[in-house]
């Protein structure tokens, strides 16, 4: 009998990230600032990509990331271990996200009307679709409460439990965001919706 | 909420599969029988699809990590900031602190130091004992010390104290390695070249002897393969040589002044001698000591009084249990860690250091200043006379002819006296044996000229016959040998007739002569 080839089959056991990440939390509280290096290296591009599809905008993504990873360093040392590491930290991000978008509303009431009109504007990001580029148009017509959920959910594939935690509501808040922020799409859709349903 | 809008929310998050098994199955039943339900599942599912491929990833950050950490740096406190620099802070601080309290109590660093070096020679100067007691030193090695400045520390394999004044004067010592017999004999050639009687020996002996007991405490040794060199035996050197040379000139005047350069004078010897006694009576503590791995000088109190009260001592209580006291052997052993030393001047000492040399330079030092008269051409003749006593010291034996022999005698020694036989030569006897010698070869058999019993020259040697082709091998000197004998012959028959005509012309003209008286 070919114990081996038996082994190999059965299911290996998996490291959890949160194991991994509440270790390396752990040692930098201990003192070892380097494990902080290894989170951002861990995190970082996903923390981008949230930034960038709750903006909707490119320009900003590392200005913001950097404040995140800034926020988290200097409050790490008071994680409480009570909810996963990537929780707190996507939560700070959506929060950092947030504080942007205020600041920039209000900047946006002295700026003169055709450079307020270039916001959401995706071009340099990749070269898209025309139905890409109609999609991101209507989601970001969205309202952000709306919107970042929605994102969360279909983009970087959050369950609902990750995206109450990290937005600080209910499940059922989420669900029902979720699905409005479908009615919205559609709605803004319509006008070209037989192009898009074909 | 209408239950049309739950059942759509309903259908929503089914599309996420975010309802429970029980929700999912009852939803699904609903929706099998509900084409509104249908129609608004598919509606949401295209525009989940719409949503979900709208976005692309945001491309990389390549210097993200740089300009975080870089603004994290920045962002640091102050004294984090100094923590970084923490161990420079802290060498800084502890100079500062090293400087303040340096300034406050200048004389700490000496201190300290000087408590080190007091520890270091303290384990140094454990045990010392005379040279001379160890080395077991005769007046041959201290009349070398005075003519060569070179005493042995290990006789056996003979390595040597060397002291010397460098170009400029300064005093110096070696310790080095000498080749066995260098200097055999020198007192016994002074003795010679000075042509001293008995009596002249023996002053030489007790000046030898007077300044051996003085010499011990000039020169220690211990088993921490350590040399201590008192500093007065530069002086000392020249004190011996002096006082020898003093005496050499007063007790043969003629034989010395061979000795030494005519263009010194030696009317001052009175001076030398006064110089010589102040030297005897300096009381000098300062010795400069070498060790595996230091040169340094200190003061010691050696009473050798005391030392051989203490050895006689031990002797008797050794004797007491059929003991005896065992003999020292020293040898200083070159360390490594001397070289460390090399071309530093240490403590006013600069070391030069090979594998079985080691050459201590002394630069700045307190020697016992003795004032000898007229010192550069003084000891500059006396350092000559160590190479010129030699070539006055070779004997030349007294000579005696006899009619078969010549006797050489040397004075005082009979068993140097030896003659040399030899006969008065007889050239026929020599002539004769030689032409019997050509015979006993017989002449018509040539390979015997070269059959010396050795195959290797034989070989070697061309064939006679080659040379003598035209004599066609041996019938014609055969023939030529008969001719000769017959002329030989020839010559003897005739020969004798001429005796026998001559005899008997010279008996006729006696008759004659006879017959006329």
């Amino acid at each position: 009998m070919d114990f081996n080839k038996e082994n190999s089959e059965l299911p290996q056991p998996q490291i959890l990230k949160l194991d991994d990440d509440f270790s390396l939390v752990k040692r930098f509280i201990d003192g070892d600032e380097s494990t902080f290096r290894l989170l951002i290296q861990r995190h970082k591009e996903k923390v981008r990509n949230i930034i960038f599809l709750t903006l909707g905008d490119s320009d900003s993504v590392d200005d913001i990331a950097q404040e995140v990873f800034i926020t988290v360093y200097k409050n790490l040392k008071n994680f409480r271990f009570e909810s996963l590491f990537t929780t707190w930290l996507y939560r700070i991000t959506v929060n950092k996200c947030k504080d942007y978008l205020r600041k920039k509303n209000v900047r946006k009431i002295f700026v003169p009307i055709k450079e307020a009109s270039r916001e959401f504007r995706n071009d340099s990001v990749t070269e898209q679709s025309d139905i890409s580029k109609f999609v991101m148009n209507a989601i970001s017509k969205l309202p952000q409460k709306l919107k970042v959920p929605l994102l969360l959910k279909d983009i970087e594939g959050f369950s609902y439990q990750e995206i109450a935690e990290t937005m600080e509501c209910e499940i059922g808040t989420v669900k029902s965001r979720i699905f409005r922020a479908r009615e919205g799409l559609k709605k803004i859709l319509q006008p070209i919706e037989a192009e898009l349903m074909e | 909420m209408s239950r049309q809008s739950k059942d759509f929310e309903l259908l929503s998050a089914y599309l996420d599969n975010e309802l429970s098994y029980e929700e999912k199955v009852q939803l699904e039943k609903t929706i099998k029988s509900s084409l509104l339900l249908q129609k608004k599942l598919e509606d949401l599912r295209k525009i989940k699809q719409l949503t979900s491929s709208a976005y692309n990833k945001i491309p990389e950050s390549p210097y993200f990590e740089t300009r975080l950490f870089a603004s994290l740096d920045s962002q640091k406190p102050w004294y984090k900031k100094v923590l970084k620099w923490s161990p420079a802070v802290g060498f800084a601080f502890a100079t500062i602190i090293i400087m303040v309290v340096l300034k406050s109590n200048p004389e700490l660093l000496n201190n300290l130091v000087e408590q080190q070096e007091s520890n270091i020679a303290g384990f140094y100067k454990e045990n010392l004992q005379p040279l001379l007691f160890a080395a077991d030193l005769n007046n041959e090695d201290i009349f070398n010390f005075a003519m060569y400045k070179q005493l042995p520390l290990d006789k056996d394999d003979r390595q040597i104290l060397h002291i010397d004044y460098d170009k400029t004067g300064k005093e110096f010592f070696e310790i080095k390695s000498v080749e066995p017999n260098q200097n055999e004999n020198n007192l016994e050639k002074f003795i010679v070249a000075l042509n001293l009687d008995e009596k002249g020996k023996k002053q030489i002996d007790s000046i030898m002897n007077q300044y051996a007991e003085e010499l011990e405490a000039q020169i220690l040794i211990n088993n921490n393969n350590t040399v201590a060199i008192n500093s007065n035996l530069w002086n000392y050197q020249r004190a011996i040589q002096s006082d020898l040379l003093a005496f050499a000139e007063k007790s043969n005047w003629q034989e010395f002044q061979k000795l030494v350069p005519k263009t010194v004078s030696y009317s001052n010897s009175r001076n030398v001698v006064l110089a010589v006694h102040e030297i005897r009576n300096v009381r000098n503590n300062n010795y400069i000591f070498i060790t595996s791995d230091s040169v340094f000088s200190e003061p010691i109190e050696f009473d050798l009084h005391e030392y051989k009260l203490q050895v006689a001592e031990l002797e008797k209580e050794l004797d007491a249990h059929n003991n005896k006291l065992q003999e020292i052997k020293f040898r200083f052993e070159y360390d490594t860690s001397l070289q460390k030393l090399e071309n530093n001047l240490h403590n006013n000492f600069k070391i030069i250091f090979d594998s079985n040399f080691c050459r201590v330079e002394i630069s700045e030092f307190d020697f016992p200043d003795i004032h000898f008269p007229d010192f550069d051409s003084l000891f500059g003749a006396y350092d000559s006379v160590a190479s010129n006593f030699k070539f006055y010291s070779q004997y030349i034996p007294r000579i005696e002819h006899f009619d078969n022999k010549i006797q050489f005698h040397f004075d005082g020694d009979s068993l140097k006296t030896f003659e040399f036989e030899y006969y008065q030569f007889d050239l026929d006897s020599v002539m004769e044996s030689q032409s019997e010698l050509l015979d006993s070869l017989q002449i018509n058999n040539w390979n015997n000229f070269y059959n010396f019993n050795d195959s290797l020259v034989f070989k070697g040697m061309p064939k006679l016959d080659s040379y003598f082709k035209f004599y066609n091998g041996e019938v014609e000197i055969k023939l030529e040998m008969e001719q000769l004998k017959n002329e030989l012959k020839k010559f003897r028959v005739e020969m004798k007739q001429w005796k026998e005509e001559f005899k008997r012309g010279v008996q006729s003209q006696d008759k004659d002569k006879n017959s006329l008286k």
